[in-house]
């Protein structure tokens, strides 16, 4: 074998420490031998400090895990009006508590916090550190700054924990309708209850109401609330177009942030949960209904001379009149006789019928747990048709009264209110209970209730914004009987008259006689100047025009022919 | 032989590899959990900070403010024009308007010319066309 050492000597030197030549056997079992142990060993450490390695890892990585906590569940989800702005939101809050087994010297404790929690005294705090428990709340909501300071105190047993809290920022504006969540944060009232679900998974809400517009009705309200010395008011803005209510107001109200300081009547929502005997407003849809099923036509002239006797009862009206009035007249003139006279045209079945179309024999639908039950005559015979003919007898809400009257004064469609934004690309859902003759003529008298000088809505004259509506002055039911004294007054207007897009709902409660009113406290007073403030400052806000005076598309929506007084009306007076 | 060594050399090789792939999407997974813990924090920054603005924006302060500092109305019929109501200017003069300024050069406003602004007085706006499309529903 004289060949092999000189194939290792031709080998290069690195080619050989890779590929060695093969070796003697004697020498090789050696080499073999100390190169599998060398194999050996080397394996070993890898995979035992691999092994090691992946095993305090995977230890280690355990105890990585538990420092990073699951997320809270979904904060609850915002509330914010048409135009995104908050109305109700969730907050971090730091909570204050303490563990009274856990503390040295309580006495103490209970001095040092004293300085550090604004409505506790020391011995507050001393009294709740000595209860026999494990948990005591301090405070709920701590701010940033008094947290390091307790922090900087170091009392043992002394926690500061992460909480959440519910927020309005807006204060009073909306509170009925946002209403409240309790300490668990489910929602108890309101939006807050009404779409619990959806905030509880953390959806963002948009209602339909516009903030601003919110602000100007409930100020408008209030306002004249306080002038005429009411005791409560009510008040909203209807999208004639789509039912989006726009605004809601209820006075007196409350703030959502400190429920428990308010009182129940201000927590109820009136414009909602409340129902009331309309009054005249009701005449709208007495006189739709009655050019609707044909009972009478627009140019009749009805005989309202004399009060009406039926059975124990009498109607009068407030301004009695000693001629026969035109239909027109008898809604300008709010004749109660006249209004009755028609109801006995329609006959009770077809006024419950069209009562029932325009949903005001049920609860409405909004998103709130708040919807009135309305509450209707039991026997619906005669003399409740008389009475519901001008107001009284058969008591709904006013959202229910603002829809329905929507669809008389606007385009004939009863569209069911909202209190959450319409996406655009919806369907509306729209049932058409009026013809557009009917809401033609309609409009036109309302209109003439505000434009023309006899009209008992002249204080709702916004100059180029074109108000139509009706005034309602209801006495209020007592212990006997009707109430002289005690009224309730309300006024719906709609604008622009000749294409009614926005509906405006006011109602006062007992208001009193001014002496700038000269003693009136009647819905003409009271609540068609609230109409006429929102619809000036509203108008600009919703990108309502003024209109040109007797412009065309005027002449075609409002009827020419309407007589008043012997003259031909004129809807525009500027 | 060879091949045993080779097998436990690739096998050393994956281990060290799977080594160092797992503890750097360890810290990746870290680096993910500060992410998400800084993005909770600045989303309930944000969510105090909308608050705040929603609590100084609510209309009755700003009603109390601009009645106290502003002597500001509800826009009344009046100051509200259809565009067509405002008259267009002459369409000759535009241009030679713009013309004649711009070959005048940079100094053509001297300290003599420029309109003076009273310090103190109230400044009270021309009544202008309003945008009544603009923000409306």
């Amino acid at each position: 074998m004289p060949r092999q050492p000189a194939n290792i000597s031709k080998r290069p030197w690195l080619l050989s420490l890779i590929w060695p030549a093969r070796p003697e056997p004697a020498k090789s079992w050696k080499i073999a031998r100390g190169r599998l142990a060398f194999a050996a060993f080397f394996a070993c450490l890898c995979f035992g400090g691999i092994g090691a390695q992946a095993l305090q890892l995977a230890v280690f990585s355990e105890n990585a895990k538990s420092y990073q906590k699951p997320q809270s569940v979904a904060e609850r989800g915002l509330i914010v009006d048409r135009r995104g702005r908050l109305l109700a939101s969730t907050l971090p809050v730091m909570v204050l508590h303490a563990d009274p087994k856990q503390l040295l010297n309580p006495r103490r404790v209970a001095n040092s916090l004293a300085p550090l929690i604004s409505d506790k005294s020391a011995d507050d705090i001393y009294k709740l550190l000595g209860k026999n428990t494990r948990y005591v709340e301090l405070d709920r909501k701590i701010t940033p700054r008094r947290h390091a300071e307790i922090l900087q105190l170091g009392l043992p047993g002394v926690f500061v924990s992460p909480s959440s809290t519910r927020l309005y920022p807006q204060g009073q504006e909306a509170a009925h309708l946002l209403g409240a969540v309790d300490v668990d944060g489910k929602g108890i009232a309101g939006i807050e209850a009404g779409m619990n679900d959806a905030l509880a998974r953390g959806e963002t809400v948009q209602l339909s109401i516009d903030l601003g517009l919110q602000a100007i009705l409930r100020r408008e309200i209030s306002s004249q609330i306080e002038r005429f010395e009411a005791i409560a008011g009510a008040g909203l803005i209807l999208d004639m177009k789509n039912g989006e209510i726009l605004a809601m107001a209820s006075l007196p109200d409350f703030d959502p942030n400190h429920l428990m300081r308010s009182t129940d009547k201000a927590r109820f929502n009136q414009a909602a949960k409340g129902v009331f005997e309309m009054g005249s407003i009701f005449k709208i849809l007495n006189t739709a209904i009655a050019l609707e099923t044909g009972a009478v036509q627009i140019k009749d002239r009805i005989d309202v001379a004399k009060p009406i006797r039926i059975s124990r009862f009498a109607i009068r009206d407030y301004h009695p009149f000693k001629r026969a009035l035109n239909i027109s007249e008898i809604l300008v003139h709010s004749s109660n006789i006249g209004s009755a006279h028609m109801a006995d045209k329609i006959g009770p079945q077809t006024q419950r019928a069209f009562m029932d179309k325009l949903q005001l024999l049920q609860p409405s639908n909004l998103e709130i747990p708040e919807n009135a039950r309305p509450l209707v005559p039991q026997n619906w015979g005669r003399i409740a048709s008389l009475t519901i003919s001008f107001g009284h007898g058969l008591s709904v809400s006013p959202v229910q009264a603002a829809a329905a009257i929507s669809a008389a004064a606007g385009d004939g469609f009863y569209i069911e209110p909202t209190l959450i934004k319409r996406s655009t690309d919806a369907p509306l859902t729209r049932s058409r209970i009026f013809s557009p003759e009917t809401a033609r003529a309609v409009r036109s008298m309302m209109r003439l209730v505000v434009a023309h000088p006899s009209g008992t809505g002249n204080f709702a004259e916004a100059k180029g914004y074109l108000v139509g509506g009706k005034t309602g002055t209801a006495e209020k039911i007592k212990a006997k009987g009707y109430d002289r004294k005690a009224n309730r007054v309300s006024f719906v207007g709609t604008f622009p008259a000749h294409d009614p897009r926005y509906l405006i709902f006011a109602m006062v409660d007992e208001p009193k006689g001014q002496k700038f009113s000269y003693g009136y406290a009647t819905a003409g007073w009271v609540t068609a100047p609230i109409v006429k403030r929102v619809v000036e400052q509203a108008a600009p806000l919703l990108g309502v025009h003024p209109i040109a005076e007797m412009s065309p598309e005027m002449r075609l929506n409002l009827l020419p022919e309407v007589i008043i007084d012997g003259e031909e009306a004129v809807y525009a007076s500027f | 032989m060879r091949i045993i060594l080779i097998a436990s050399l690739l096998i050393a090789l994956c281990g060290g590899g799977l080594y160092l792939v797992k503890t750097s999407v360890d810290s990746r997974y870290d680096e993910l959990a500060r992410l998400k813990r800084e993005i909770q924090l600045e989303k309930k920054n944000t969510l105090v900070l909308e608050a705040e603005w929603a609590y100084l924006s609510r209309p009755d302060r700003i009603q109390t403010l601009s009645s106290g500092l502003l002597a500001m109305q509800p826009i009344t019929k009046d100051r509200i024009l259809p565009l067509q109501a405002i008259p267009m200017r002459p369409g000759t003069s535009i241009s030679k308007d713009e013309g004649a300024s711009g070959g005048d050069g940079p100094n053509v406003l001297e300290a003599s010319q420029q309109p003076k602004v009273p310090s103190l007085s109230v400044t009270v706006p021309k009544a202008r066309p309003v945008a009544l499309t603009g923000g409306a529903r």
